[in-house]
């Protein structure tokens, strides 16, 4: 129950997406910290993260979220959230932040919703 | 029939373990048949409370070595946990009601929060020989069965 994998894929034009999976906690935090700083500093600001694979997330994975995702909407991006499991709506939602996200069912949905 | 289980795990104090104290935690809720909500919440403030102890109570290298003790008991209709370890005190006043339900947007500070929306109820205590003993307990119904 430990590790997490992050896929970048900068395929689509301006939009970026990101597949998680695995565990998102207080160890493996700071790896998608940086990913979004780096992100950041080139200019990406929509972004699109798919969830399905993640299979965990602590209160210090939901703020890296949060915090990146005030950095891209002050740039007139955003962070859609793509298929969510239950336990990982569960923290967004237990912190009052699940709202603030654009949720998604499939990439394309999350594209349509970050280009429009 | 009387009905007490207790659990108890030493880690490290590295974020790295907290996989394995997932693991644990898991490996004891879960044959009690619990609502897969009340698992998950649990196992959440439990890995909370370790990564405030390895944040906060062991901040440095000046620890290196130091561990803390996980200790679940699960009860007929409660599980209670108790963390403990050496490291330095950290007692942040728990949070109001309102306070807990407010939302904030920053990136850290959640842990606390989340601890005390899950769990019924939340207590820390610092004993006289330097030890940090966080005691959180969770209000259950287990399946008529047992």
């Amino acid at each position: 129950m430990s590790g997490l994998n992050i896929n970048v894929d900068s395929s689509r034009q301006d939009v970026i997406l990101i597949e998680l999976e695995g565990y998102l906690d207080a160890h493996t935090f700071e790896d998608l910290e940086t990913l979004f700083e780096d992100l950041s500093l080139q200019g990406q600001h929509r972004l699109m993260v798919d969830l399905n694979r993640l299979k965990y997330v602590s209160s210090a994975g939901a703020g890296v979220f949060i915090g990146a995702l005030g950095v891209c909407q002050e740039n007139d991006g955003n962070i859609a959230l793509i298929r969510p499991s239950a336990e990982v709506k569960e923290i967004f939602d237990l912190l009052g932040v699940f709202h603030i996200f654009p949720i998604a069912s499939t990439p394309e949905e999350a594209f349509l919703a970050l280009v429009n | 029939m009387s009905f007490l289980q207790i659990h108890t795990l030493e880690l490290p104090a590295k974020s790295w373990r907290l996989g394995e104290l997932r693991e644990f935690c898991q490996g004891i809720l879960r044959p009690h048949d619990l609502e897969a909500k009340i698992c998950h919440q649990v196992i959440l403030a439990i890995d909370e409370a370790a990564a405030n102890i390895i944040e906060h109570a062991y901040p440095s290298k000046n620890y290196e070595g130091s561990t803390f003790q996980l200790q679940i008991e699960v009860g007929e209709d409660n599980i209670r946990v108790e963390l403990r370890d050496h490291g330095l005190a950290f007692n942040p006043p728990l949070l109001s009601r309102s306070e807990m339900n407010q939302v904030t947007l920053s990136k850290r500070g959640y842990g606390l929060k989340l601890i005390q929306k899950i769990m019924d109820e939340v207590q820390y205590d610092r004993t006289g020989q330097g030890e940090n003993i966080l005691t959180l307990v969770k209000y259950i119904k287990l399946p008529q069965y047992y």
